[in-house]
């Protein structure tokens, strides 16, 4: 079991995403904007965190390089989540040291095997 | 009863009428306030059952059978949430909260009132089959397309643009400039959006004898990258008679990126092309990251007509070092004045810092 912090401002797509870690055992934080993603992520320490792109006022770029920035946070493991149209901000996801995207609309079977992938990576 | 008694109670039956009207109106909004409310309470009741249904778990068949069994009041406030989540899904979970539409007769429904007289209807049942996704629909939805409603033919646009089957695209090109017109927009996006099995139907509407078909399509194959129609887009630009088909094809050469691209452009930035296509086509040998062209667009800086200079510039800026070297030297006048200007304003506003 491990702890993920998911941070979107779409209520469905923090919804599914909670449902589905959930019923697979993990334990779930959810964020509703960039700010609330960051302090969740100092306060709660969690395994891993999936980040929303497109959030107002901070970006998910912005936070993962607020995580990155700090070296409580800087080990981190950071999926973001994109829209199709905004691919480009891929780029700047890697750039700020995300380790991996899923593009929306996005497969929850598939976000989850990530995830697991992504724990599997830093637990070995 | 007098005139002079009906003069004076007509100010207090006005006044009656008055307090009675927006009374009526209160009352409205009080109720629709309450459907609002009970529509939500509604769809948050019914949130968990949508997440069980998507995903494949232990509860996912009985909370499917609860959303089947929903009373139509009740589907009606949960359908909206739905239709907003199909839309974030893909794979197995869209695939499940689909069959929950089969399952309520809803597709069925949405089939029927595509044929519907009122247009409210076949609007909806366009765009909630487009969300669904529903290939079997594409038929009905390409009769829709010359539909009497504007925005029955809008909407039918867009769900074939969801839908995505690429038999979609000629009945959607060919309607372009036709009697009951579609725009033009929407149906780049939607032809887009069917992706490079379009490209058969593209390939024709380029020779179609409607300049706005081929104005349309060439458009399309710059957004859809499809290289292999290079070839016919480079013939609209050099011959074609219509001076917005030129135009949209040196901007989708530009998108094309492919090498074949460089010379028809070079040669519609000649000083006797319209104004216009020759800004277009500067502007296209940037995005193609043209460096042979740094010398001939370093020239155009001084170009008499402003949106060719600038766009030289931008295009300069765009290809990269070589640009930008030239650019600078520009500043030191080697070209004249104009170009000085010119090179200076784009190296403070867009050189990569």
């Amino acid at each position: 079991m491990a702890t993920i912090l998911v941070a979107d401002d779409d209520r469905d797509i923090r919804d599914i995403v909670a449902y589905k870690l959930q019923r697979v055992g993990h334990y779930v934080i959810l964020a509703t904007n960039g700010a609330e993603a960051l302090s969740a992520a100092r306060a709660c320490e969690p395994d891993l965190v999936v980040l929303d792109v497109m959030m107002p006022g901070m970006s998910g770029i912005e936070v993962c390089r607020e995580l990155r920035a700090e070296p409580r946070t800087a080990a981190l493991p950071v999926i973001l989540l994109t829209a199709r149209a905004q691919e480009s901000d891929v780029e700047a996801g890697f750039a700020v040291g995300a380790d991996d995207y899923v593009v929306k609309p996005f497969s929850p079977s598939e976000l989850v095997s990530r995830i697991h992938t992504m724990l599997g990576r830093v637990r070995t | 009863m007098t005139a002079r008694a009906v003069l004076a109670s007509a100010p207090l039956a006005g006044m009656a009428a008055l307090v009675l009207h927006g009374a009526l109106v209160a009352c409205g909004w009080a109720r629709r306030g309450r459907r609002t409310r009970r529509d939500a309470l509604l769809a948050d009741r019914a949130r968990g059952d949508l997440l069980a249904a998507a995903m494949d778990d232990a509860g996912s068949a009985a909370a499917m059978q609860r959303l089947v069994r929903l009373r139509r009041s009740q589907w009606a406030a949960v359908e909206p949430v739905l239709l907003a989540m199909l839309g974030k899904l893909r794979g197995d979970a869209r695939a499940r909260l689909v069959q929950l539409f089969v399952d309520r007769d809803a597709v069925a429904t949405a089939m029927q009132d595509l044929a519907s007289e009122h247009p409210d209807l076949r609007g909806r049942a366009a765009a909630r089959l487009g969300v669904l996704g529903w290939r079997d629909a594409v038929p009905a939805l390409c009769r829709l397309l010359v539909d009497a409603d504007q925005e029955v033919r809008r909407s039918a646009v867009a769900a074939l643009g969801d839908i995505g089957d690429p038999a979609a695209a000629e009945p959607l090109l060919s309607r372009v400039g036709r009697r009951r017109p579609l725009p033009t927009l929407e149906v780049v996006r939607a032809v887009a959006r069917l992706g490079l099995g379009a490209q058969p139907s593209l390939a024709t509407a380029v020779t179609h004898r409607d300049p706005r078909v081929r104005a349309t399509a060439v458009e399309i194959i710059g957004v859809l990258g499809a290289i292999s129609l290079a070839r016919p887009v480079i013939r609209l630009l050099d011959h074609d008679g219509d001076l917005d088909v030129r135009v949209r094809a040196a901007g989708a050469l530009g998108r094309l990126g492919t090498p074949s691209g460089r010379g028809p452009l070079l040669a519609a930035t000649a000083a006797h092309e319209p104004e216009h296509l020759r800004a277009v086509a500067c502007r296209a040998l940037g995005e193609l990251g043209a460096v042979e062209a740094v010398p001939h667009l370093t020239e155009l800086l001084s170009d008499a007509a402003q949106p060719v200079s600038y766009n030289a510039a931008e295009a300069l800026i765009r290809i990269g070092d070589a640009g930008i070297v030239a650019l600078a030297e520009a500043t030191e006048g080697w070209h004249g004045p104009h170009a000085a200007v010119q090179a200076r304003e784009v190296l403070m506003t867009r050189a990569p810092r």
